[in-house]
């Protein structure tokens, strides 16, 4: 195409795209994507070959790398298609293309990777390689696809193991290294880096019947490779190497302080062989000791030997690969030990982290690991580009019917608000039905019994009874909460109390004791964990989408007004207990908190150890309407939650949790982001969770409890998770109290 | 081998910005003799563009051979 044809059209293409609201690096992986897109079917209808749709590593951006869709031509002449096995992580190169080193800033987005095996799924006229061959493909990115020339792939002997024959090209460049030093047999030979590309060309130097050989290295972690490698012996930094009296160094590192190393290690009128590419300049001093000792320093990186094999009548490359894998499959060269952690390329970015960090020190893309249908897709030519999605969004799974047959009973206890609300739930839960409803002011009790069913009882001992009904559910003032456990256990029957599970840390003991004593069930009613976005982060937090627990925040806002306090949100029932610190307990963290602090501990597991609070009360009011706590979990993550219960205009709240390896947003608008490959999120991307603003999250609480009743197990929400929930919130009151931070749960004797 | 540059260059002034040039002037695969001692060791050169890329040979010869 004519370089003016070409600008005006990736012009018009930018233009296209940035209508589409791809911007950035978005902008730039889209316009990658539509150019490849282009290329792969101009190539296929060159070849009069159709397409073949996969998934490829895609560096986006600094710290940034995901699997992306791609489509790659069938292979035409002299091609192969490999269906991809394994691909090869270069612990070097990759580790510095990911850190932004000097001489390994490839622009973005980029494709990584170099080096693989597979198996043949099509090959074109002359390509030579039967269908169903495995193979070992140098020159090979990280693709679950890819059709390349026949030339580039070398076919793996029987009982080689494929993660092995991956490091195909790595051998390539490692045995150019070998090459390139002239090793004679007896030469004594030195080795400077144990990285796979160091280690491989010892071992393959070892092939020549070297003299004695030296490995050199920062550190003695991998020593024993190199021992078993065939090394003669392991010196450090630490170790004095200029008696080492090589003839021939293979410096592997790229580093100057290698390059040092190499040249005091060397024999005078000896050879030294960079291998390791030079991660910036160095210092001519090293030059002025390789001159003083009348070294050869020689080039080797595997440009070179192309250049090699533009000159030559054989290929070099399939000489050194062939000679690689006759080794492994002769058994004259192991590499087991050397093809790293196997990784799922879904984790990709996770896994360059991992590597920048030194947590690994080599890996390898066990592409089987991703779903067979994701990796090789028919696609058709007038298939459109997958361009990168503006947002992937996870589905709400059923919830499931109840286990158990049967239904459980219920009394509600208080018929103001959330008894309403209370008493709806446990009318379209399948599992129970509201039997008895009672409240002191008879009006409200009434007025439930006239939407959802069910009798009213004029007294609590008619409501508490244990002929008529199975469960007590307790919507009464936060006080209320610990008495009537203990008069609906005394009665024999299971409870569920609205959250808390008290006013206080003494109320919570003295209930759950009195369920205990019973032997019936105790519940908190924190419905939120039942809403679908919640439930599907527990599956994702449960399957490690987080990895190790860092840290928390949750910012609540609620604009109450001063009628709340007086009547609640509706002002069906008027009563003042909320206000009233002996009655409530509290404001802000007890009433609004409690609910992000039950979630908190039920997703992670996580345990609060300490806790620093201060308060904000209103002029004249009892219990807070503000409070900024900070918080310490056992295993050092940390927290930071404030609530209001006055911020005009209640902006949204907000709620995030994150560990190692991923974030959730519970508030606002569900999502997570995952560097692992879990639960169908696509890992590197932010995902949007399930949604239902319709969906009464009290309906599935109390289809649980009554399915733990009737099967008799302990209910999901157990009372030990309502008191968990009290002692935080009694720490951060006595924190507020102290002024200084609090140890959780040690109140009061247990 | 290109025609337009030499197999070998021999650097005669030991100067690390002209050993750089004589790196860069060689053929691909080609050899640089450094004949005269390094002037400026503490001078910074590049080895990965040239020597180490286009497998050059860098062979050095002593200061007091130069």
């Amino acid at each position: 195409m004519h370089p003016r044809v070409k600008a005006a059209a990736v012009s018009g293409l930018e233009t296209a795209l940035t209508s589409f609201g791809y911007e950035r690096a978005e902008l730039a992986l889209a316009r990658s994507e539509v150019v490849d897109w282009a290329r792969t079917r101009a190539q296929a209808t060159r070849a009069r070959t159709s397409v073949l749709g996969g998934l490829a590593v895609v560096v986006t951006g600094r710290g940034r790398a995901e699997l992306r869709p791609v489509d790659r031509p069938l292979a035409g002449a002299g091609e192969i298609t490999v269906e991809v096995l394994v691909s090869a992580v270069s612990p070097g190169t990759e580790r510095a293309q990911w850190l932004r080193l000097p001489n390994a800033q490839p622009d973005f987005p980029y494709a990584p990777g170099y080096s693989g095996a597979g198996r043949v799924i099509a090959a074109g006229p002359g390509a030579g390689l039967d269908v169903g061959r495995t193979v070992a493909v140098a020159r090979l990115p990280h693709a679950s696809v890819a059709t390349v020339p026949a030339s580039w792939a070398t076919p793996i002997p029987d009982d080689v193991d494929l993660a092995e024959a991956a490091l195909v090209y790595m051998a390539i460049i490692s045995g150019y290294g070998v090459q390139r030093a002239e090793l004679q047999p007896g030469e004594p030979l030195g080795v400077v880096g144990a990285g796979p590309i160091g280690l491989l060309a010892q071992r393959l130097a070892s092939l020549r019947q070297p003299g004695e050989v030296t490995v050199m290295a920062t550190g003695r972690r991998r020593e024993a490779l190199a021992l078993r490698g065939g090394a003669d012996r392991f010196l450090t930094a630490q170790d004095e190497v200029d008696g080492v009296g090589a003839v021939k160094v293979i410096e592997a590192t790229g580093d100057p302080h290698g390059l040092a190393t190499a040249v005091t290690a060397t024999a005078p009128g000896g050879t030294v062989v960079l291998l390791g590419s030079p991660r910036g300049a160095t210092p001519s001093a090293i030059l002025a000791d390789a001159q003083r000792k009348r070294l050869r320093l020689v080039g080797a990186h595997v440009s070179a030997l192309a250049t090699e094999a533009k000159r030559l009548e054989h290929d070099p490359f399939q000489a050194l690969a062939g000679g690689f894998l006759e080794a492994l499959g002769n058994g004259a060269l192991a590499a087991g030990d050397l093809v790293g952690e196997a990784v799922d390329p879904r984790e990709a970015q996770l896994t360059y982290r991992r590597l920048a960090r030194g947590e690994i020190e080599g890996a390898h893309f066990d592409w089987r690991r991703v779903p067979q249908a994701e990796r090789t897709r028919p696609r058709s030519l007038a298939a459109p580009p997958a361009l990168p999605r503006s947002g992937a969004r996870l589905t709400a799974r059923d919830v499931a019917p109840p286990a158990a047959e049967g239904t459980l009973r219920f009394a509600l206890v208080g018929c103001g608000d959330v008894g309403l609300h209370n008493a709806r739930a446990l009318a379209a839960a399948r599992n129970a039905e509201l039997v008895i409803s009672h409240d002191p002011v008879p009006a409200l009790a009434q007025v439930v019994a006239d939407e959802v069913g069910g009798e009213v009882a004029a007294t609590l001992e008619g409501a508490l009874d244990p002929a008529r009904v199975d469960a007590a559910f307790l919507c009464v003032p936060h006080d209320l909460h610990a008495p009537l456990v203990q008069e609906a256990a005394a009665a024999g029957l299971h409870i569920v109390v609205e959250k808390p599970l008290a006013n206080d840390l003494a109320g919570a003991r003295h209930a759950v004791d009195a369920a205990a004593e019973a032997g019936v069930a105790l519940s908190v009613c924190f419905p939120y964990r039942y809403e679908p976005a919640m439930q599907m982060a527990r599956d994702l937090v449960h399957g490690g989408a987080l990895g190790e627990l860092r840290g928390a925040t949750v910012v609540f806002h609620a604009d109450k007004p001063e009628s709340y306090w007086v009547g609640g949100f509706s002002g069906r029932a008027q009563s003042g207990w909320r206000s009233n610190l002996a009655r409530s307990g509290g404001g802000v963290v007890i009433m609004n908190l409690t609910h992000y602090l039950d979630f908190i501990q039920y997703v992670t597991g996580a345990r609060p150890s300490r806790v620093q609070a201060v308060l904000r009360r209103s002029p004249g009011s009892e219990v807070e309407d503000g409070v900024a706590m900070t918080v310490e979990f056992e295993g050092g993550a940390l927290a930071s939650i404030s609530g209001s219960a006055s911020t005009r205009g209640a902006p949204a709240s907000r709620f995030e949790l994150w560990g190692d390896d991923g974030t959730l947003r519970l508030e606002p608008e569900p999502s997570i982001y995952s560097e692992r490959a879990v639960g169908g999120a696509p890992a590197g991307r932010w995902c949007s969770l399930p949604e239902d603003p319709d969906f009464d999250a009290r309906v599935p609480f109390v289809e649980e409890f009554a399915a733990a009743v009737l099967e008799g197990r302990a209910p999901e929400v157990s009372a030990a998770d309502g008191l968990a929930v009290q002692e935080w919130v009694e720490a951060a009151y006595r924190s507020a109290e102290h002024g200084s931070a609090q140890t959780v749960g040690k109140a009061l004797p247990a | 081998m290109s025609a337009e540059r030499p197999a070998v260059v021999v650097e005669d002034t030991g100067d690390p910005a002209a050993i750089e040039r004589a790196l860069e002037q060689v053929d691909e695969l080609g050899t640089v003799v450094l004949a005269a001692p390094i002037s400026r060791p503490e001078a910074m050169i590049d080895l990965y563009a040239d020597l180490h890329v286009r497998g050059l040979t860098l062979v050095t010869a002593p200061p007091d051979d130069g």
